[in-house]
């Protein structure tokens, strides 16, 4: 089981997300956020051993959006512990985007939604399979 | 363990230093180990040690001199006349022994550090002859330190390290360097012994046996009977050591390594023991069983003890004190024997030798120690003979060897506790044989008596002393596999080694008790015995017939039978002998307790394969079988043959006794004479033994002291060429004579004053002319000796060079033993001398030749001298006076004084003024300098230089005033007056109006700020100034800062000083007003230009305004197609995964899910209709609107949000303003600021929207509307406030437009908007218009 960080402004992709995890019975554990903040908060307030093993964050959110989410969390957590993933996802691929997400040292990939078994497991999953070993 | 606590005494002797050296340098200086280095010091001779090992080592070096804590990372070295102890980690110099005495240091620190450190101390012993510290590694062993040793290859001399390995003590023998790393790696591993144990398994086991047995194949002791808890204990210390990782490497490493398994086998034998261990033992042997044992002997009867396991013997010279003691005390003339056995042979050795380490002091009552033993020189005690004769050490091996028997006491104390138990009952029981009726048996305090204890009684509460109740020799339990019937037991021990080990050991019993009764039915009562009557074998009941001695070695019929019968027994063998076949002896008569029994007997010879003489049969018949086979019977008529036989045997007897008493009395005189030898030969054996050690240890410092004189003579060496280097490359000639005036040494430059070659060496110095012009040498040279004065003079060479010649006596202690003579050339020192005095020439003219006054004072104030004298004085009267007194008017003494403190505290200048009235009563005024003179950085006089300055105050006064009129003119003057220098730079000017700015116009030059055309005028009219004409007029232009123009006419003349022109003078006059109209033309020109510039910056303000335009759809196009596609997204997700999803309320909420998605999208569709309507209505013309009006309209077509939110809006817009703006967008501003108002309404309070609009002065209209919602962090998120399908707050549902389309729309006529904002507090916007223009 990899434990997994969910962030995105919208309850339905949450859900969604969930519902994906659930019925393709893929290896996540997943806890959602609405908000990079609240996700950085947890982050805060667990131990090391405590942090998930990687994080999908949706790029358009109020206030905060994903690419100000990976700087955070490159500060603060990457440097600490850079075998936590980090992906983007998003809606709509601007190439602009696909750019900043290649050249950004904490992001792992950009992926577009919407998100189903092939790319999770494609993308995601061989990805914290080869960390682990 | 830490390895901090680890302190290492190296005892080092003879060819020690090169050991130590070789030590050290490998020793890595941060192991944490503290090393204490013992050797053999002279004390009459300084040790250099310390700075022969500083050249090894990087760890401090520190001798011993006084109380000193040890260090971890230090070595410690001992002073010379002191020896060293260690106590609670202090080392403490004690004295040392006399000189008559030997003196063992490395024993004496040994025994303190293994008591101060315990397992913590670690023992070395390096290179050296004799035998010190192999007695201070017994305590280090007992205390459970480790010994090293250097491997005698490795040793210079290998006396000390051989005596240490003979103790068998040693732990590990290697060479120095193999020494560190085996102590390197035994401090990081040592704390590793004890966490993982041997594991005690079969396969383990297995091993262990494997070596016991291969011990006792090789070494001859047998440890498999041993406790295998010792063992493998033991085995572990010892894998330590020899570093080897488990127990099948250890095996496989003893078995390629013969040191080792006789180091492991002696492990296991090590046996600690001392004198009088646990006192209260033997205050009660002493006490109550000494007096006992000895009472139950007859008179006659020796006592006899055995001390089973004695190791080095303390326990037997004990109980021998005791005894002795006893018999002493009570005087009684009793014998006793004390058998004293062990295992080991070394220990046994070292027992017999009967001398001990002072140490035993502390174990010895004080009235034993003087009583019984001698106090040798070395410090060591012997056990007087009257002691020693009582004692009989042997090897034996109690668990193979037959027992010594007849015992009165056997005392094995602390031995069974290394064996297993069925061993011990064993032994027990070959005690319990050993011991005689009522004898006692000693064992250790936590030993016990097991089966065989119905045997024994314990006699005293608290201590392991047994008396042994049973009479019985004993019992067939113990000898199994041995011969038949009661007697077979004791016999069989007699019997030689060989055949007892034939005896088959695992013959079943049931067989032997079969046998038994065969035996007892068929065959006869019968003896074997041997041609000595010595009893070997025995069958059926003789109980009526012979007497049973005690002790199996007496078991010969001599002792069995009364002296008639063994009569019968010697006859039959005689007779059997000659003939050779069986004899049969009728009627014999036995009487035994006043009974008589008559017995036939019968002799057979018999043969034994055992051994080389036969043996006899001896039948014992009753009457009725006798055996008619018998072919010679011989009647025993007994008194025929009585009287025969005793006649001659009486004779006999006489005979022999008599020969027998001559040849006793004749032995007690030779055995007398031998023991008074003996005795002797003792004596000077140790004499010869105590000096041994005294040269040994005179020999060892010997070497000590040659190892270190060799090391500086090495030094001496390297001095020596140091010298010889000296002398080639000086260029100071120096040559050395001795007192008959012979050449003893020169340097090559001698060549300068005496052609000398290396072959001169040794001759007299007379036999030279020197190369010196006027100088008795020679003669100068004998002075020199003679009054042991030194003698410097300048001489000059043929050449005309100058040296300085010094001649100096040669010392040896203090006397003339020749002298030296050295000649430097001061050619260049008379140069630099000759200079100075040039110097101080030039100085004094000066001094002499100043119209000032200098004085030199020294720091206290005097005078040391002045240049001239002022007005009635003169200098010799003055100089060696206060200067302040005597030099300074009154008036200014107090200022001389503090500037004469200040010049010499802070090494400067320091000048000062003072002015008095001269005698006729004008005053002079005088300026003054203090000069501090400076030597290595301090002031060691001071000048006062003092100058009469009263004439040159008078022209600064003159000087002064010119000045000030001049000024006035310049400043009130109505024309313009410029200064300036030759240059035609502008040094002044007095005026500043015009547009002039004063400090601009400095400094530059006159022809800079000539306007052009004027430059080149104003350049000729100086040139000719500058050529010597002396006044010039004409007229000039120019424009100041603000753009004015002046015209003026000009007059230009030179200013003299001495002939030269020193400043020009410029006086201008303004004739301006005319001129001015032409140049207010040329500005209405510079207008048009501007006008041009213009209308270049408009066209960019548009290019910029449609980039912005373009970004702003860029980022429109993406929200929008983001904001587009997610519910789409969504709905495609939800859909693919719909087959799959059974729960039927999952399935209504995936239905809720896709509703609202679909509604989300319906939403953001309205949005974005919304927005190309108005970029679509981009063109509609602007008109005039009262915005009022238009507020009020707009506000109600928000009124059904506005009641549903219950809000309230107060509305302050002037009803005048109006503006010129397309009124679809002021519609649509008003809408979006109101509607985002009430949407992000706080659900804490009511809501409160203020509206409002005034006119700003330039121009423009601001429209505010303020709200209490819920804010916005502006901070943080302000950035991207106007960016569309933005939204700054995820509490409300928006499409992120609205506040886009406003920003786009102002700014786009040039109005902008400002922001205030505070999360939960509100939000204010102001909107600044800005009116489009009427004439669009």
């Amino acid at each position: 089981m990899h434990r997994i960080f969910f962030v995105d402004d919208s309850s339905t992709e949450q859900m969604f997300f969930k519902l994906l995890v659930r019925i393709k019975k893929l290896p996540l554990e997943v806890e959602t956020f609405f908000n990079p903040m609240s996700a950085l908060e947890a982050l805060e307030a667990k131990s090391k051993e405590e942090w998930p093993d990687a994080i999908i964050s949706d790029i358009k959110m109020p206030l905060m959006d994903g690419f100000q989410f990976a700087d955070a969390f490159q500060d603060k957590y990457f440097s600490q512990n850079p075998s936590m993933l980090f992906f983007l996802c998003s809606s709509s691929i601007r190439s602009q985007d696909t750019e900043r997400a290649d050249s950004h040292p904490a992001i792992s990939c950009y992926l577009e939604k919407p998100l189903n078994e092939d790319k999770i497991n494609g993308q995601i999953i061989s990805r914290l399979k080869q960390k682990t070993f | 363990m830490n390895r901090d606590q680890i302190v290492v005494g190296i005892g080092a002797s003879a060819g020690g230093l090169e050991a130590i050296n070789d030590f050290f340098d490998n020793m890595p200086p941060d192991t944490g180990m503290a090393f204490v280095l013992i050797q053999h010091l002279s004390p009459d001779f300084e040790s250099l040690m310390d700075e022969l090992l500083a050249k090894h080592t990087k760890m401090p070096i520190q001798v011993v001199k006084e109380d000193t804590p040890v260090r971890p990372n230090h070595i410690y070295l001992i002073d010379r006349g002191s020896n060293i102890i260690i106590k609670n980690k202090v080392l403490k110099p004690v004295g040392r022994v006399d000189r008559t005495q030997v003196n063992m240091p490395i024993d004496e620190f040994f025994h303190s550090l293994a008591t101060d450190r315990q397992k913590y101390g670690i023992a070395i012993i390096l290179s050296g002859t004799g035998t010190d510290g192999s007695r201070g590694i017994r305590t280090v062993k007992e205390n459970g330190g480790l010994i090293f040793v250097q491997s005698l290859k490795s040793a210079r001399f290998d006396g000390m390290p051989k005596a240490a390995i003979d103790t068998g003590l040693v732990d590990n023998i290697l060479s120095p360097k193999k020494i560190v790393s085996a102590l390197s790696d035994l401090s990081t591993r040592i704390h590793a012994s004890v966490d993982p144990p041997l594991p005690r398994n079969e396969s383990s086991e297995e091993i262990v046996n494997d070596i016991l047995r291969d011990i006792l194949r090789e070494q001859g002791f047998n440890f498999l009977p041993y406790r295998k808890t010792t063992i493998f204990r033991r085995i572990e210390k010892r894998m330590l050591l020899a570093q080897q990782p488990n127990l099948q490497q250890y095996a496989a490493y003893l078995r390629k390594n013969k040191e080792e398994m006789e180091i492991l086998a002696r492990e296991f034998l090590i046996g600690v023991t001392k004198f009088f261990r646990d006192p209260e033992v033997f205050e009660y042997l002493k006490e109550e069983i000494i007096p006992r044992i000895f009472a139950d002997r007859k008179n006659s009867e020796s006592v006899r003890v055995w001390v089973a396991g004695c190791s080095t013997g303390e326990e037997a010279y004990s109980l021998a004190i005791l005894m002795e003691d006893y018999l002493e005390t009570h005087n009684l003339r009793r014998e006793f024997k004390i058998f004293a056995s062990d295992l080991d042979q070394n220990a046994i050795r070292t027992a017999n030798r009967g001398t001990f380490p002072s140490q035993i002091r502390n174990d010895v009552p004080a009235q034993y120690l003087s009583r019984y033993f001698e106090h040798l020189d070395n410090g060591r005690f012997r056990i007087v003979k009257q002691v020693r004769k009582h004692i009989v050490f042997t090897v034996h091996d109690v668990l193979h060897d037959p027992p010594f028997i007849n015992m009165d006491l056997i005392s094995c104390r602390n031995l069974m506790i290394y064996l297993e138990p069925p061993v011990q009952q064993r032994l027990l029981q070959n005690f319990q044989f050993a011991l005689v009726f009522k004898g006692f048996l000693l064992l250790g305090p936590s030993e016990a008596l097991g089966q065989i204890s119905n045997s024994f009684k314990q006699v005293q509460e608290g201590i392991s002393l047994f008396k042994n109740l049973s009479h019985g020799k004993a019992s067939s339990l113990q000898m199994k596999g041995g011969l038949v019937g009661k007697v077979g037991s004791p016999l069989r021990h007699n019997l030689p080694q060989k055949i007892q080990k034939q005896q088959p050991v695992s013959s079943p019993p049931t067989n032997e008790s079969l046998v038994d009764m065969l035996l007892d039915r068929y065959v006869p009562t019968s003896l074997v015995i041997d041609q000595e009557l010595n009893l070997l074998y025995a069958n059926g009941d003789f109980e009526d017939l012979l007497q049973f001695p005690r002790s199996p070695q007496l078991f010969n019929l001599e002792n069995m039978t009364g002296n008639e019968e063994v009569l019968f027994f010697k006859n039959g063998i005689h007779r059997i002998k000659d003939a050779g076949e069986s004899i049969l002896f009728k009627d014999v008569s036995f009487r035994k307790k006043d009974k008589q029994y008559t017995v036939d007997l019968r002799f057979d010879s018999a043969h034994d394969p055992g051994r080389a003489e036969p043996v006899y049969v001896i039948e014992f018949l009753r009457k009725e079988e006798a055996d008619e086979k018998t072919q010679q019977v011989v009647v025993a008529d007994k008194d025929n043959f009585f009287e025969d036989q005793l006649r001659t045997l009486q004779i006999e007897l006489q005979q022999t006794r008599h020969e027998r008493n001559l040849l006793v009395e004749r032995l007690e005189t030779t055995n007398e004479e031998l023991q008074a030898s003996n005795e002797e030969l003792i004596a000077a054996n140790e004499e010869m033994q105590s000096t041994n050690e005294e040269l040994q240890s005179v020999n060892e410092e010997l070497y000590t002291v040659n190892a270190e004189l060799q090391a500086k003579v090495i030094e001496l060496t390297e001095i020596n060429n140091d010298m010889d280097n000296l002398f080639r490359s000086t260029d100071i000639g120096t040559i050395f004579i001795d007192r008959t005036l012979r050449i003893r040494k020169f340097t090559p430059a001698i060549a300068n004053q005496f052609q000398l070659q290396e072959q001169d060496l040794g001759r007299p110095i007379t036999a030279f002319v020197s190369l010196l012009k006027h100088v008795d040498f020679v003669e100068k040279m004998e002075w020199v000796m003679r009054h042991n004065e030194y003698l410097e003079e300048e001489v000059v060479s043929k050449d005309d060079k100058v040296y300085l010649m010094r001649l100096t006596p040669y010392l040896v202690d203090g006397k003339v033993d020749g002298a030296v003579a050295t000649f430097i050339n001061i050619d260049q020192m008379k140069e630099a001398s000759s200079k100075q005095k040039t110097t101080a020439q030039q100085f004094k003219a000066i001094f002499q030749s100043s119209d000032s006054f200098i004085s030199v004072i020294s720091p206290d104030g005097i005078l040391q001298d002045i240049n001239r004298a002022p007005e009635g004085m003169t200098q010799q009267k003055m100089i060696g006076d206060n200067f302040f007194e005597i030099a300074v008017p009154k008036a200014g003494r107090a200022k001389a004084q503090s500037a004469f403190n200040k010049s010499l505290e802070t090494k400067q200048v320091v000048d000062f003024d003072f002015s008095i009235p001269d005698p006729t009563g004008s005053i002079r005024h005088y300026t003054n300098s203090m000069v501090p003179i400076l030597e290595d950085g301090k002031a060691v006089r001071i000048l006062g230089v003092s100058k009469d300055i009263t004439q040159i105050r008078e022209i600064e006064r003159n000087i002064r005033l010119s000045a000030a009129i001049f000024s006035n003119i310049f400043r009130y003057a109505n024309e313009h007056i410029i200064i300036l220098s030759t240059e035609g730079e502008i040094l002044d000017i007095n005026f500043t109006d015009a547009g002039y700015n004063k400090s601009e116009i400095l400094g530059k030059n006159i022809t800079e700020i000539a306007a052009e055309g004027g430059k080149e005028q104003a350049e000729k009219e100086l040139r000719k100034i500058q050529n010597g004409s002396n006044f010039t007029s004409y007229e000039t232009t120019f424009v100041a800062e603000d753009g004015t123009r002046y015209w003026y006419h000009n007059i230009m003349t030179p200013v003299f000083e001495n002939n030269r022109i020193e400043r020009i003078i410029l006086i201008s006059r303004d004739i301006g007003d005319s001129k001015r109209l032409e140049s207010e033309l040329k500005r209405d020109n510079l207008q048009l230009e501007a006008l041009i510039e213009e209308n270049g910056r408009e066209l960019q303000r548009k290019n910029k305004e449609l980039e912005n335009m373009n970004g702003f759809m860029d980022s429109f196009v993406h929200g929008a197609a983001h904001d587009l596609r997610s519910p789409l997204l969504n709905i495609q997700g939800f859909l693919e995964l719909l087959p799959e999803v059974e729960n039927p309320e999952e399935l209504q909420s995936i239905y809720v899910e896709l509703n609202q998605a679909a509604s989300r999208m319906e939403r953001v569709l309205g949005g974005l209709v919304e927005l190309i309507e108005f970029l679509r209505k981009g063109g509609p013309k602007p008109k005039l609107i009262h915005l009022k009006k238009l507020v009020n309209q707009t506000i109600a077509d928000l009124s059904p949000h506005l009641i549903k939110s219950g809000g309230n809006i107060t509305k302050q817009i002037p009803a005048g303003i109006t503006i010129n703006y397309i009124e679809a967008y002021l519609h649509s501003i008003v809408y979006n600021l109101v509607h985002n108002a009430i949407k992000y309404r706080s659900v804490d309070r009511p809501l409160e929207i203020k509206v409002s609009a005034v006119e700003t002065d330039d121009d423009l209209i601001r429209f505010t509307v303020s709200d209490n919602g819920i804010g916005m962090d502006l901070e943080n998120y302000g950035h991207f406030l106007f960016e569309p399908f933005r939204r700054l707050t995820a509490q409300r549902q928006g499409t992120g437009i609205g506040l886009s389309i406003i920003n786009n729309v102002v700014s786009k006529n040039g109005g902008h908007i400002e922001v205030e904002s505070l999360p939960n507090r509100g939000s204010t916007f102001h909107v600044f218009l800005k009116p489009y223009d009427t004439e669009k």
